[in-house]
Formats: C-alpha cells, structure tokens, sequence
C-alpha cells in the first residue's frame, strides 16, 4: 500500500484550492514544455498532444529555468 | 457536588487555546533544527521529506501566539508528536553573543525525557538524531555516545536519505511503503525548482515562506505529482 500525503487544518492562511490550482497549473506548463522539447512529439496536424511527466534534460544542455517555461499551450489539432 | 476526582472537569485539551486538533500522535514528526538562513535549504528538505512519507512535519514556528510561553509551545508540540528528528549540528559559536546556542540539545533532552518518564503513549516515542560530521558529537555531547546518529555534512540530499530511511524503517511494519531515497531525492529537486514559480503565481515570498505555508504548499505540490 503506497502511502497517503497527509493534510493539516492550518495552512497558514493560504487558500488551499488556490494552492492546488497553483500546483496543477504549473505541472501542466512542465508537461506541455517537455511535449516540446522532446524528439517523440507528433508533429503538427495529428491532433494528439504527448506530454511527458517531466520537462526533458537532452545531454548536455541546461534544463530550462521556470521562468523561461511557455506558458499555455493549446492543444493541436483543436 | 461530587467528590469523586475522576468527575473533576478537565482542562481544556492540554491546553491548545483554540488552536485546530492536532494531526493523529503516530504521524506527528517534530522537528528541532536551526531556523536561521543558512540552514533553510536543509530545513525545507526535512519538511519536504516527512510530508512525502507521510507524516506531519510539526515545529516550534507552526504557530505565532505572544501569549504562548515559547517553552511550553514547544512541550506541547513535543507531547502530541511521536516522532522526533533533532539536529545537534549547530555547534558554532554565535556571531552577534560569540556564545554558543543550546535550544537544540535541551529539546532533544525534553524529547528523551518524555519518552523516558512519560506515561504509555510517550514511552513509544522515538527519535532520529543529525549531526554535521560523524562522530563530532562524541566530543561536544559524550553522553550520546552509543546512540545511532547520522551526519548529513550539511547536504539536503543525505537529510532526505536519512529522513526517508528512518520513517521507512518504521513504516515497513505497517505495510505502507514510501518511494526509495534516489527517487525521494529527486523529487526534492523537483519541488525545489517548482516553489519560486509557485510562490510568485501565489504572490509569496519563497526566502520568507510561514512554517504552516510552506507545509501546505509541499502538500498540495505532494498530493499532485505522486
């Protein structure tokens, strides 16, 4: 059994739904720049979008700073 | 009016003033540990790692109340929490007082006490202790000479090895299973080039993160990239 992240009441006045967006909006950005940078993406016009779990490192480059991420990416093909 | 001690009304639970229940003792890892600049890299490894096992990281700095007497905020906290990780690394001499700081080897010794002299529940307590370098201790502590320490040398990547190899240890008996150290350590990366960008989408200052903002932020971040 894998074990479960545990949730406390106090979030230090944060707006956990806020957090949790923040969260979800980020890794979708991590995903969709890593569809991008990877040499597996199918090219333009297929209409399917492959996004990896994380942004690619090809050797020997720099992995890419957050804030040189893209930022909405809308899908192809739609 | 009844004589009886045990219809005695009792005091409002240990004395929490309002605050939210506490998460259940067998999760509760409390952590006593420098809270300067200098060891906040190792400290966001230590909060990241108990969540991602999944336990509640607990500290002195989760509530800001002047009208709690830090000492005993920091027993209570010690009372509701079963687990206990203690950095005695902080040995330095203090550049403002050129003495040295001992609030981390007398909460250890408040840690042991407890489990020492306390009732049932406080008797299972049990503790992981860091040091900088290993065996340094012996020196400044020889008390503790026979206990198992483990040396991190001030890298987040062996604190979060030696967090997740004791939770785990504990965890086996239970069944649950926690992610290996490499991939635990990873994932600390990942989370750690993640929190600037989060905290400038949420308007924060990363340097200047809340103890209760920083775990909520790591338990979202958690709960979303399993």
């Amino acid at each position: 059994m894998l074990r479960t992240i545990k949730r406390t009441a106090d979030t230090g006045g944060l707006d956990r739904d806020r957090v949790r967006e923040a969260v979800i909006r980020l890794r979708e950005r991590k995903r969709a720049a890593g569809a991008l940078l990877s040499p597996y993406r199918v090219p333009h016009g297929t209409g399917v979008l492959v996004a990896r779990e994380r942004p690619i490192q090809p050797y020997g480059q720099a992995r890419p700073a957050p804030e040189a991420l893209p930022g909405d990416v809308e899908e192809e093909g739609t | 009016m009844s004589r009886n001690p045990a219809h005695v009304l009792k005091a409002p639970a240990s004395s929490r003033r309002g605050l939210p229940a506490p998460a259940p003792y067998d999760s509760c890892v409390f952590i006593n540990c420098p809270f300067d600049a200098s060891y906040l890299r190792l400290f966001r490894a230590l909060v990241f790692t108990i969540q991602d096992c999944g336990f509640v990281p607990r500290c002195a700095l989760e509530v800001r109340d002047s009208g709690e007497v830090r000492i005993s905020k920091i027993k209570r906290i010690i009372r509701e929490c079963r687990h206990g990780i203690h950095d005695i690394s902080r040995v330095e001499l203090d550049p403002g007082s050129g003495l040295p700081r001992f609030n981390m080897p007398l909460e250890l010794g408040l840690f042991m006490g407890a489990q020492e002299y306390g009732g049932r529940e406080q008797k299972r307590k049990r503790c992981l202790i860091l040091e900088d370098a290993p065996y340094r201790y012996q020196v400044f502590c020889s008390d503790l000479a026979g206990q198992d320490v483990s040396s991190h040398g001030g890298s987040p990547d062996s604190a979060v090895t030696a967090v997740r190899d004791w939770l785990a240890s504990w965890l086996c008996d239970t069944g649950v299973t926690v992610p290996g150290d490499t991939h635990m350590c990873e994932r600390y990366r990942e989370f750690s080039y993640d929190l600037p960008v989060l905290c400038r989408d949420l308007r924060l200052e990363p340097e200047r993160l809340l103890f209760a903002e920083l775990r909520t932020l790591v338990q979202e971040w958690a709960d979303q990239n399993p």
